[in-house]
């Protein structure tokens, strides 16, 4: 009987041991994209210049609505000043 | 096979001699005003928002009557007197514009128990706390670069000034005396966005503690959404126990977004609330007890009608004629012909997954796939596969398309609404257009914020057409009252805040600007909003399932679907935008 126990008790934590270290590499690959990959993209010719306007104007790139966007209220108040001397 | 299968909305009789699906006549019973979480969405959604009016519109900042009224006279003088954008005519524009309910002190109060965790680089505390001693060390350390911008900012303007100066003493009539004149305000203009941006930031910086308001916020949104939860079959108590939880994924996700490499590529808080849920629920398991909290729909659906109402109808004529037809003319030609184009070639299996995955391509990407998802109700899971394609593609558009516009020697105006027209999100938008300059930036997002517009219409023709055309037995007839009882309820909360709060955005002319825009909807709807959304995204993550995703990634039809429509979207928008600007009405673009 003790040897069945033991034997149904091994399954359970090997699946947990598995989901935990599942959880484990998920994180870690997250910190590698922070910190390596993304970061390496940056340096590449082409996406340099960009990333820097970005950081140097200080743009929010994930903003998905105008409202989040300081830069879409001064562009609407801008244009919108230009667009009425033509009216 | 004969039997009753109960859905949603009534009861669906499957015939064994017809395999017809009929679907019941529902009556209306009022009890589903309170006991309907697509009506909770509508009461709630506007709890907040006349919360927002009473706290705003009676306040407005002293003297913004004159000042507006200074400022708009400032500008006409100077559209009079120069055939160019003079130094006071920009100073009138800077002033207008900042004139903000949000810059009140109540404002920033409120600003402070809505807030996310802030932006960090390598020290993650930095999100939500930094001492004083910290933001001294970061002050000094920007500071000689930050004076140093100022002073080459003064110095740019005394030179736009002194080469205005001449070009005035001949009346503005000598060409080239105004290029010189127009060239130096230019350069301050550069000089001065150079300053504003992360130089002042970093320079300006004080210290915050951010965790009490966190926790404070955490029991306020716990408790508005009780109020729901109250009238309808969901366990209060067991919601409690399970949003504490909920709420953390939330936080940790914006914390990740909100990391500097992060922000740069555009990977949000909404990406991270679906990743991080996915990776607990697939891995680990989602512990049980915050089940009754994954309330994705109710919390997506308040979102939605806070959305609604900062869909304002009067700034589709905010740069004309031309905005309106490569934002909404351009748009919906390819949302139907991308989805026309999955369902009768790529023979799409899923019609909302179809529906989603094209809307967000063409519209405006991620608010774009949750309104549409949320009208033609999508599985959580094609709302995932919508946002993380949309985000993916987005973040290569940003640098691909500024890159090749550059390239080329694109002028930035037909550039600027080539990218607001194509790019989904606003961020990214911004960052590609900034790429071009100031103008080719102001272009996109405008164009951007005009196809955001969009959304309010897209959404309520998605709902009607899901509910009288797709779920329905083919040749099937749907009365309109059968029309009625399909419709997501929600829709109507979402399009009446929008009515409601353009109606009165018109009606306040330039204090709409100040009141409503910068206050009800930028200083406390909107942040409510992203909290809310934040919630939806990270109980979808937690209740998402890797193989169920998989299986709708067979065959790689979204990619295809995404990368035809975009490719569509593409050419169209520039043809349009090339019409438009620079054919039929160059003096718009002469004036930009």
């Amino acid at each position: 009987m003790r040897i069945m126990e033991i034997k149904k008790e091994r399954p359970a934590a090997g699946h947990r041991l598995r989901a935990w270290l599942g959880l484990g590499l998920g994180l870690g690959l997250m910190w590698l994209m922070a910190y390596v990959i993304l970061p390496w993209g940056q340096t590449l010719p082409h996406i340099r210049p960009i990333m820097e306007n970005i950081t140097a104007a200080d743009i929010d790139a994930g903003t998905y609505w105008y409202t989040q966007s300081e830069e879409t209220a001064r562009a609407q108040m801008f244009v919108r000043n230009v667009i009425q001397k033509h009216q | 096979m004969a039997g009753i299968q109960k859905t949603n909305q009534g009861r669906r009789n499957v015939s064994a001699e017809t395999d017809a699906v009929v679907i019941d006549q529902q009556k209306w019973e009022w009890s589903q005003l309170w006991k309907k979480e697509d009506w909770w969405a509508i009461w709630l959604g506007f709890l907040l928002i006349i919360a927002g009016m009473i706290i705003f519109l009676p306040r407005p900042p002293e003297g913004m009557t004159e000042k507006l009224a200074g400022a708009d006279a400032a500008l006409q003088a100077e559209d009079a007197r120069a055939p160019f954008r003079t130094v006071e005519w920009h100073k009138a524009n800077d002033s207008k514009g900042g004139l903000r309910a949000t810059n009140e002190p109540y404002a920033k109060s409120i600003a402070k128990w809505l807030q996310m965790p802030g932006q960090w680089s390598s020290n993650v505390g930095e999100s939500l706390y930094l001492s004083e001693e910290a933001a001294a060390q970061r002050r000094a350390k920007a500071e000689p670069a930050y004076f140093e911008a100022q002073e080459a900012t003064k110095a740019a303007l005394a030179r736009a000034e002194a080469a205005q100066a001449v070009a005035a003493a001949a009346l503005f009539n000598d060409p080239q005396l105004n290029a010189e004149a127009e060239k130096g305000i230019s350069e301050w203009r550069k000089l001065r966005e150079k300053e504003r941006g992360s130089l002042r930031a970093n320079a300006t910086v004080q210290a915050y503690n951010k965790i009490g308001y966190l926790v404070g916020l955490s029991i306020f949104i716990g408790l508005f959404f009780t109020i729901g939860i109250l009238f309808m079959d969901i366990d209060t108590a067991k919601f409690w126990k399970g949003f504490w939880f909920l709420f953390i994924i939330a936080v940790i996700a914006m914390i990740i977004g909100n990391q500097t490499t992060m922000r740069k590529y555009g990977f949000g808080d909404v990406l991270w609330a679906i990743v991080l849920g996915m990776l607990i629920s697939n891995t680990v398991g989602a512990p049980k007890f915050i089940k009754e909290a994954l309330q994705t729909e109710y919390f997506i659906k308040t979102g939605l009608v806070l959305l609604g109402a900062e869909i304002l109808f009067s700034k589709i004529v905010s740069i004309g004629i031309p905005g309106i037809f490569v934002a909404w003319v351009v748009t919906p030609i390819v949302l139907i012909t991308t989805y026309a184009f999955g369902q009768k070639i790529l023979k799409m299996e899923s019609k909302t997954l179809n529906i989603t995955v094209s809307a967000d391509m063409c519209v405006c990407g991620v608010s774009a796939a949750i309104a549409t998802a949320s009208a033609c109700r999508a599985k959580k899971e094609e709302l995932t596969i919508a946002v993380g394609m949309s985000m993916l593609f987005t973040a290569v558009m940003m640098i691909a398309l500024p890159t090749f516009i550059v390239s080329v020697g694109m002028h930035p105006v037909l550039g600027g609404a080539w990218i607001g027209g194509t790019i989904d999100s606003t961020g990214a938008v911004v960052a590609a257009g900034a790429f071009l300059g100031e103008t080719g930036m102001f272009v996109a997002a405008t164009i951007k914020m005009i196809q955001n517009i969009l959304i309010g219409v897209i959404a309520f023709g998605v709902a009607v057409y899901w509910c009288a055309r797709v779920d329905c037995a083919p040749g099937q007839t749907v009365s309109k009252m059968e029309i009625w009882y399909r419709f997501p309820k929600f829709v109507l909360g979402f399009i009446g805040a929008s009515i409601i709060i353009s109606i009165m955005y018109s009606a306040m002319g330039s204090a709409g600007d100040v009141l409503l825009e910068h206050g009800l909807l930028r200083g406390f709807t909107r942040h409510a909003r992203e909290w809310f959304f934040a919630l939806a995204f990270a109980s979808i993550g937690l209740s998402s399932n890797f193989r169920e995703l998989a299986h709708h990634f067979k065959g790689g039809k979204p990619v295809i679907l995404y990368v035809c429509g975009q490719s569509l979207n593409l050419i169209l928008t520039l043809a349009m935008a090339y019409i438009m600007f620079f054919l039929v009405f160059p003096q718009i673009t002469a004036g930009l």
